[in-house]
C-alpha cells in the first residue's frame, strides 16, 4: 500500500487497509467458543476444580478437628458409681451426678456398667440414663475438664469379655477407647490424647489414681473405690499407686506443658471485621512525568499554552464509598495484623457542557513504542468550556482490593481503646468511566481503555473501639486513602491521583 | 491440515479442526470486528459471537462461493446485531465540527499503516463508521445497509457521506493521504451500488 492517497483513492485504500489489517484474539476467546462447541469436555477442568475445592475443605475440616481434639473444651462433671463393688459388678458412671437426666448440652462422657449392659463408649451430647442403677456405696464424683465424646457406643452382654468385673471408672480423659485385655483385672485400660485437668472427688472413700499415660500408648488407670473391693478383685494385679499422687501431679504438669492446646489460644486471637466508609473523594491532577517533556511541549497548541490544565477544568469532589471484610489476628496487646478483601467505588465530578454535534479533538498519548507523544484524534460529544447544555460528568471506579496492614492500640483499657492502623491495598479495577481531557483543553474524550487495570492504594486511619456486654466491637473512625499509581495507563499525558477521606465505620466480632 | 479438512472435521465437531480453522480465520475476522467494536473486548465478544455462530450452521455452508466471504458475512452480521441490541449505531451527526482539529503533522510518527487507517475509521462516530465499513469495506449496498439497520436509505447515504469527509479530515491530518487541489469527490458514494 503506498503512503500518500489522493481522496479519489479514498474507497481502495480504506478497502486495502481493512483487509491488509490483522489482529490476534485472545486464549480467552477461543476457549470460551471451544466450551460453547463442547459442553461435556468442562467436566474434566471442572472436576478438577471440585477436587481441589473438596480437598481444601477436607484439609481445613481436618485441622479444625485437630485443633478440636487438642484444645481444652467445656467443662464437664462426671460421676462414677461403683455398683456392688463387692460381689465384682460394673460400676456405673453417670454425668452430672449419679442420676443425671438433666445434663446441660456440653459434652460429656457417659459410661454405664450395669450388671446387665456395659456402654463403652458415648457419642456427643449423649445422655444415658442410669436411673435404674443403684448408687453404690463407692460413689466417686471426678470433676473433669476436657471430656473428649467418643462416637460409639456398643452394647455388651453380661458375661462378655469385655464386660468389667470389676468397678472401675476412668476419668478425666479424653477420647477414650477402653480395651478390653486387663478389664478381668478390674484395670479399665485407656487410651487418651489428653488430659488437661482433673480432679478427684470420692465421697466417701479415699480414690487412687494411678496415670501412666502416654499419647500413643494404652494406659492402664485403676481407681481404688475401696480397698476392700480392690482385694477381692486380684488385688495383687493392680497397681495401686496411692503413695504416687506426687508423681502424678508432676506428670500431668509435663503433659499439660508439653501440650499446650494451641489451637484456641491461635483462635481466640482471631476476629473478622465488617465495615464500610463512605467517603468524600477528589484528585490530585499533575503532568505525566513519563512523557518526554522537550518533544511534548512542541505538540502544546496555543489554546493549551495560554490556559493551564489546573485553572481550565472545573471539577469537583464526590461521595465514594468502600466496603469490606478483614480478619484480624492480635500479635500481642497493642499490635493487630489484619488482611481482607474490599469494594471500593471511586468518584469525582467534572462539570462539561455537551454539544450538538460530535467534533473531532485530540488527546496527547505517549507513544510507548517510540517514546514520542501523539496526538490522537478522537471525535466527541463534550466540551469542557461552552456548549449547548451543561452536563455533569462521572469519573469513577470499581476496584476490588486486598487490604493488608496492621492496627496499633495507642491507648485504652477494657471496653474504650483507640487505635491507629495503615494498610497497603492492592487494587483490580474491575471498571468505571475515564472522561479525558483533550490536549487543547476544550474538550473531554470518554475512554475507558485509558484506565489502568492494577494499582496500589494506602490508607491510613484512626479509630474508637469499643466492646459492648454482647461481645461485639464496634469501630469507628476517620480514614485518609490515597492511590499511588495514576489512574490511567501511562499513554495519557496526565497522571491522576485519586484520594478520598472519610469515616469507618466497622463492626468486629470472633469467629 | 487443508482448508477441505478443517472444514469437513469441524461440520463433525472435530475439537482439532476446529482450532485450526479459528487459528486461519480469527485474525482477520478480529479486524473486522474491531473496526465495528468500541474497543477490544467488544471486539473479541463479537468474535466469539461469530465463530460459535459459525461452527453451527458451518454444514449449511454449500461451497458456493469463498468461504472466507461466507464466514465474514456471518461475522459482519454479527457485528451489526450486537450494535443493535446495544443501539450503538443509532446516532444521528453531523460534520461542522470536523475542522477543528489541531494537529501539527510533522509531529505525528509513522506507524503501520494499515493499523492507522482501520483507528482513524474507529475514531468516527458509531454510526458513521458501521455505515462507512458496510459500503466502502464490505461492500454492501446502501439499501442492503438500509435494511440491516433499520434505517431509511437517504440516511445511509447521508451518514456515509458525512463519515467519509470527516475521515478524510482525518486522514488528511494525518499525513495519510494528501488534500487535491481539486475539489474532492463524492461520486463514489453516491452512485448506487
Amino acid at each position: 500500500m503506498e503512503k500518500n492517497f489522493y481522496p479519489d483513492n479514498f474507497e481502495q485504500l480504506l478497502k486495502e487497509s481493512a483487509d491488509n489489517f490483522r489482529m490476534y484474539p485472545s486464549k480467552r476467546v477461543w476457549h470460551s467458543i471451544y466450551n460453547d462447541l463442547h459442553p461435556s469436555r468442562r467436566w474434566p477442568s471442572m472436576a478438577i476444580w471440585l477436587l481441589l475445592i473438596s480437598s481444601i475443605v477436607y484439609i481445613g475440616l481436618s485441622n479444625k478437628s485437630h485443633i478440636d481434639a487438642s484444645g481444652p473444651k467445656n467443662k464437664s462433671t462426671a460421676t462414677v458409681t461403683n455398683n456392688n463393688a463387692n460381689t465384682g459388678t460394673s460400676p456405673e458412671v453417670t454425668t452430672s451426678g449419679a442420676n443425671s437426666n438433666s445434663v446441660t448440652a456440653q459434652t460429656l462422657v457417659s459410661r454405664s456398667f450395669p450388671s446387665g449392659v456395659v456402654y463403652e463408649n458415648t457419642p456427643n451430647n449423649d445422655i444415658i440414663n442410669t436411673e435404674n442403677q443403684e448408687t453404690g456405696p463407692a460413689n466417686v464424683g471426678i470433676n473433669q475438664r476436657q471430656v473428649k465424646p467418643v462416637s460409639h457406643h456398643t452394647a455388651k452382654k453380661p458375661g462378655d469379655k469385655s464386660s468389667l468385673r470389676m468397678g472401675i471408672a476412668a476419668a478425666g480423659i479424653n477420647n477414650e477407647d477402653v480395651n478390653d485385655t486387663d478389664q478381668s483385672t478390674g484395670i479399665v485400660s485407656v487410651t487418651e490424647n489428653t488430659v488437661q485437668q482433673q480432679t478427684i472427688a470420692g465421697n466417701t472413700d479415699p480414690v487412687s489414681l494411678n496415670s501412666n499415660i502416654d499419647k500413643t500408648e494404652s494406659t492402664d488407670i485403676s481407681i481404688t473405690a475401696k480397698k476392700d473391693d480392690i482385694k477381692k478383685d486380684d488385688a495383687e494385679k493392680k497397681p495401686t499407686v496411692t503413695d504416687n499422687k506426687n508423681s502424678d501431679k508432676e506428670w500431668i504438669e509435663d503433659f499439660a506443658f508439653h501440650n499446650k492446646p494451641f489451637g484456641p489460644k491461635f483462635k481466640s486471637r482471631i476476629t473478622y471485621q465488617l465495615y464500610f466508609t463512605p467517603s468524600v473523594g477528589y484528585r490530585i491532577l499533575s503532568k505525566n512525568s513519563d512523557f518526554n517533556t522537550a518533544t511534548a511541549s512542541i505538540l502544546a497548541t496555543p489554546a493549551n499554552n495560554a490556559r493551564s490544565y489546573k485553572t481550565a477544568l472545573s471539577q469537583a469532589a464526590a461521595v465514594n464509598m468502600e466496603v469490606g471484610g478483614s480478619i484480624l489476628y492480635s500479635v500481642s496487646k497493642t499490635w493487630k495484623i489484619k488482611a481482607g478483601v474490599q469494594l471500593n467505588y471511586t468518584n469525582y465530578a467534572i462539570n462539561a457542557y455537551e454539544l450538538k454535534h460530535p467534533t473531532v479533538t485530540t488527546l496527547t498519548l505517549n507513544d510507548l513504542n517510540t517514546g514520542l507523544p501523539v496526538l490522537e484524534p478522537r471525535s466527541t460529544t463534550l466540551a469542557n468550556a461552552s456548549g449547548v447544555s451543561s452536563k455533569k460528568l462521572s469519573n469513577s471506579t470499581y476496584q476490588v482490593s486486598i487490604p493488608l496492614g496492621a492496627d496499633l492500640k495507642l491507648a485504652g483499657k477494657s471496653n474504650l481503646k483507640w487505635y491507629a492502623g495503615a494498610t497497603i491495598q492492592p487494587s483490580y479495577i474491575i471498571g468505571g468511566n475515564a472522561y479525558l481531557i483533550s490536549s487543547d483543553l476544550k474538550n473531554y474524550v470518554e475512554d475507558k481503555g485509558m484506565l489502568r487495570k492494577w494499582n496500589f492504594n494506602a490508607a491510613v486511619e484512626t479509630f474508637i473501639s469499643y466492646k459492648t456486654k454482647g461481645g461485639i466491637t464496634i469501630n469507628a473512625g476517620p480514614q485518609f486513602r490515597y492511590q499511588l499509581l495514576s489512574t490511567y495507563s501511562k499513554e495519557y499525558n496526565y497522571s491522576e491521583k485519586l484520594y478520598n477521606i472519610g469515616l469507618k465505620i466497622g463492626i468486629i466480632t470472633r469467629f | 491440515m487443508t482448508e477441505e479438512q478443517m472444514l469437513a472435521g469441524s461440520i463433525k465437531n472435530n475439537a482439532s479442526a476446529q482450532e485450526a480453522f479459528y487459528n486461519k480465520f480469527s485474525p482477520k475476522m478480529l479486524g473486522v470486528c474491531y473496526r465495528f467494536a468500541k474497543n477490544r473486548e467488544d471486539a473479541e465478544d463479537m468474535l466469539q459471537e461469530g465463530f460459535i455462530k459459525i461452527f453451527t450452521q458451518l454444514h449449511q455452508y454449500r461451497n458456493e462461493g469463498a468461504l472466507e466471504g461466507w464466514i465474514r458475512r456471518i461475522i459482519v452480521h454479527t457485528c451489526i446485531n450486537i450494535l443493535k441490541k446495544n443501539k450503538k449505531f443509532a446516532e444521528t451527526v453531523d460534520i461542522i465540527h470536523a475542522n477543528s482539529i489541531h494537529v501539527k503533522e510533522d509531529m505525528i510518527p509513522s506507524i503501520m499503516q494499515a493499523k492507522q487507517v482501520v483507528e482513524c475509521i474507529r475514531m468516527l462516530p458509531m454510526g458513521y463508521k458501521t455505515v462507512l465499513n458496510l459500503y466502502a469495506i464490505e461492500g454492501y449496498s446502501h439499501k442492503e445497509i438500509a435494511v440491516m439497520l433499520e434505517i431509511e436509505e437517504s440516511t445511509s447515504r447521508s451518514q456515509y457521506t458525512r463519515a467519509k469527509a470527516m475521515l478524510e479530515e482525518i486522514l488528511i491530518k494525518k499525513k495519510i493521504i494528501q488534500r487535491q487541489p481539486s475539489k474532492i469527490s463524492y461520486a463514489a458514494a453516491m452512485s448506487p451500488r
